[in-house]
């Protein structure tokens, strides 16, 4: 039995303390892929809390034999999704999209990062910048180290959609780097 | 059906290729520079994903949600002298002590006797009735501090 099941166990028999452990070694995952289909820290934070109370209330239909991890992040994206749908539902004439995009000024810009050579940052900060889809597959992927075939339960695409999506993802991100790349070797001549 | 040279290589990264088409596009690297470099973009952008770090919600995180979870329990403490009899109980000591701190001031007032005051302070009915009205109150007291009505903010 996994460190994940006993802890289920735990709360399922009352000890809901021990759902904190659960929160604490799975918070930063839920919250990045919350922040990737959001694009705003408070939204995300907002979607982060409501997947794990979801997933407190529904831990008895949780099945054993799947990974918690996975099932998790189920919960996520479709919080993360609700939550996204109402935005744009909620949005009036006056509200701009870019409003609930991630603050730059909370971020360095690409520029900056790619004189300084901070390149992982540059790639993480440009990840954000794609679309939701994109941005979250390449999340699950990379960040999560999901495989397609857990992407594919999580966000309910079929196989090949996620592996299109995956590849689209990492050809606009190269995209983006090269704009910047040579937009930056113009400007030095 | 042929598949452009980006996306061979991406599967080469994944480890998504078998052996024959790993060293096909290995050897096609070798002899042209062109697909190297496109390799090397590549494989620069998979190392950055890779390299990507978590993001960190606020401090609190773990501890508002628990809460939402498990609010804290109220106290369950029973007041030694019940709410509504606290108030009964109050409004008569109140009323008594007003009658007889006005009764023991003004007869030594009215007859001019001053010692009488001292004496009525003294005597034994009006001390035991002083400390009886005092313990009252220090059980309020208790009972209100036990159940967080005061200092709860402190």
């Amino acid at each position: 039995m996994g460190e994940d099941s006993l802890h289920i166990q735990r709360v399922l028999k009352g000890e809901t303390s021990s759902f904190e452990i659960l929160v604490e070694k799975y918070q930063r995952y839920v919250f990045s892929l919350c922040l990737r289909v959001l694009k705003n820290r408070e939204e995300a934070e907002e979607a982060a809390q409501d997947s794990f109370m979801k997933a407190f209330r529904k831990l008895d239909t949780f099945q054993q034999s799947a990974k918690f991890s996975t099932w998790l992040y189920k919960i996520t994206w479709n919080t993360a999704l609700d939550q996204l749908r109402s935005r744009k539902n909620n949005l009036s004439t006056l509200d701009k999209p870019e409003n609930h995009q991630i603050a730059d000024h909370h971020f360095p810009q690409p520029e900056n990062l790619l004189q300084s050579g901070q390149n992982v940052e540059l790639v993480q900060l440009l990840v954000t910048r794609l679309p939701e889809k994109e941005s979250t597959i390449l999340t699950l992927y990379y960040l999560h180290e999901c495989n397609v075939e857990e992407i594919t339960g999580i966000t309910g695409f079929s196989t090949s959609n996620v592996k299109v999506i995956l590849y689209r993802g990492r050809n606009l991100l190269r995209q983006k780097l090269e704009v910047l790349m040579k937009s930056e070797i113009k400007e030095m001549l | 059906m042929i598949q452009p040279d980006e996306q061979i290589i991406w599967r080469y990264l994944d480890g998504d290729l078998d052996e024959i088409a790993q060293r096909h596009l290995e050897k096609r690297m070798a002899e042209d520079p062109s697909l190297k470099t496109l390799f090397d973009q590549i494989s620069a952008v998979d190392s950055g994903l890779r390299s990507q770090s978590l993001e960190q919600p606020s401090l609190r995180f773990s501890k508002t949600l628990m809460e939402k979870i498990q609010p804290p329990k109220k106290s369950v403490y029973r007041p030694l002298i019940p709410a509504f009899t606290q108030k009964r109980i109050s409004a008569a000591v109140v009323a008594l002590s007003f009658f007889s701190i006005l009764i023991s001031v003004s007869i030594p007032v009215v007859y001019n006797e001053p010692q009488i005051l001292n004496e009525t302070f003294a005597s034994g009915p009006v001390a035991v009735f002083l400390w009886a009205v005092t313990a009252f109150w220090g059980v309020i007291f208790f009972d209100q501090w036990k159940t967080g009505k005061i200092f709860n903010h402190f």
